[in-house]
């Protein structure tokens, strides 16, 4: 019997697991993870979860994860012997594998070593939310640290339970990297507008902490703002320390081919850990999505098991909801060199699609137009193009980025 | 409860959907090839109206988080959802479009 391991219980871990279990007849499937928590989904975790005390951890569904499935739970691998085909763990296990799937996430950037982060929180785990939600039942003022995604998610979440809160982003815009300036434009108006106090291109110079666990933030224009909570957000790192250890090709991630294989035949990855090839886009990416990392997953898992499956050639695509506005993202908009608006971008209901040179769509941005996103989203898939519809009512000439 | 005439049978056009609310279940009439089928309008994932959503063959998109589901039997195609919706029967009769929720 074939035994397949697989390190990480984020999306792309569970998706590959699910694949595995049901359709690798009777492997031995072993599912690693470092986190002590029964698999759970993240997304929740910035939204729901903190607002309602009620809510619990939005487990994975326990229909495709059976009971063939050998779980270690709260356990680190600490060494890949690639020539023996075994694992060690920190737990004083030796797991021995046919095939081995990483799909060990990323962690949050931690900020300087400089700065005392004794009472800095960050969110990514189940554990990090147990204890934002815990700090903001008393908490009155929230100090965030970066203006993507999490930072966003948490910022709307904390007016929600009437806390205040102060933006903090280095940069001239929110959403930068994987946004696009119309939306930054959006995004600040919109937390404004929530009463949050945004101060772009500021950066943090110092913290000091007291006993009452209260931090003071300096900010790079001196000015001191005193946080009950003061969250980083300021992006995650992939967790490729294993991989580089072992000898497989890292670059910014794992490095992996359209169907999730690394530079070992017997070693594949998934997820938020891996940089690989979007054709699409004609590059190799390191993404953040959710969607991409679950069917990656499932392509890596096929290949791992040596059923038949096509390559994974998906563009990202990446959800938010922030209050009651619901922001996508999909491709890269930044390697877009025209873009079309649809609505009006002043308002909460608009659309941008960023086309390349060759006039092929590499992203678009929707703020409260999901269907028209649902519809692109599976235009692309059918190879039909962009739909029609979408360009009569894009009445203005496309503009350069 | 038995049968409940919520629209008529031209006002559901082929790919269409309509919403509507019965004794205070959400429920979505679709028109696919001629036929019709309801389902609950609620994503089963996150509170979100499946009509608000994009509807392309038999497949229902949700608009928050993408989860499809087959609008014919309320089966999950693909997640994030992993329940399945309600799905009502539904007949035409006599020009309406009849939907039966369970009491």
């Amino acid at each position: 019997m074939q035994t397949f391991v697989v390190v990480g219980t984020g999306i792309a871990g569970f998706s590959a697991v699910s694949t595995l279990s049901q359709e690798a007849g009777d492997a031995r499937i072993v599912w690693i993870g470092d986190e002590v928590e029964a698999p759970y989904d993240r997304p929740p975790l910035s939204k729901d979860f903190l607002t309602q005390d009620d809510v619990a951890l939005a487990r994975f569904s326990p229909e495709t994860s059976p009971a063939k499935v050998e779980m270690h739970l709260g356990v680190r691998v600490t060494t890949i012997a690639r020539d023996d085909r075994c694992l060690t763990t920190d737990d004083g296990n030796t797991i021995r594998y046919d095939r081995l799937l990483l799909a060990t996430g990323s962690s949050p950037r931690p900020l300087p070593k400089t700065m005392n982060n004794s009472h800095v929180a960050h969110l990514r785990t189940a554990a990090h939310a147990v204890d934002l939600r815990r700090k903001f039942r008393s908490a009155r003022h929230l100090v965030i640290v970066g203006g993507g995604y999490i930072g966003l998610e948490v910022a709307f979440s904390a007016r929600a339970r009437g806390c205040s809160v102060t933006m903090v982003e280095v940069g001239p815009s929110h959403l930068g990297r994987t946004g696009s300036a119309a939306l930054g434009s959006w995004a600040l108006r919109t937390l404004e507008s929530n009463g949050v106090d945004v101060r772009l291109n500021t950066s943090i110079a110092a913290l000091s902490g007291s006993a009452d666990e209260k931090t003071t933030v300096h900010l790079s224009d001196n000015e001191g703002i005193v946080a009950d909570v003061m969250l980083a957000a300021i992006g995650v790192l992939p967790n490729c320390q294993i991989a580089t250890s072992a000898g497989l090709a890292t670059d910014n991630g794992i490095v992996v081919d359209a169907f999730g294989r690394t530079n070992d035949p017997a070693i594949f990855a998934a997820g938020e850990a891996t940089r690989y090839p979007i054709a699409k886009l004609g590059g190799s990416f390191r993404t953040e999505s959710w969607n991409a990392s679950r069917n990656q997953a499932i392509v890596a898992a096929k290949s791992m098991a040596g059923l038949p499956t096509e390559a994974f050639d998906e563009l990202p695509w990446n959800w938010s909801d922030l209050g009651r506005h619901s922001v996508q993202c999909l491709g890269m908009p930044a390697m877009g060199t025209k873009r079309l608006t649809i609505g009006d971008a002043a308002g909460d209901e608009w659309m941008e699609i960023f086309l390349d040179a060759r006039e092929t769509l590499v992203g678009c941005v929707t703020v409260n137009q999901s269907r028209e996103m649902s519809k692109l989203r599976r235009a692309l898939v059918k190879e039909s193009g962009i739909p029609a519809g979408l360009l009569q009512r894009a009445n203005i000439r496309p503009t350069a980025c | 409860m038995g049968w409940n005439a919520v629209c008529r049978t031209e006002e559901l056009d082929e790919g269409a959907m309509r919403s509507f609310e019965l004794e205070g279940t959400r429920i979505v009439l679709y028109r696919i090839e001629g036929a019709c089928y309801a389902t609950s309008n609620v994503c089963t994932h996150a509170f979100a109206l499946l009509s608000d959503g994009w509807l392309d063959d038999n497949v229902i998109e949700c608009p928050l988080h993408g989860a499809q589901f087959d609008v014919t039997t309320g089966r999950v195609l693909c997640g994030p959802a992993t329940v399945d919706l309600a799905a009502y029967p539904v007949r035409e009769k006599d020009g309406f479009v009849e939907v039966e929720v369970a009491a």
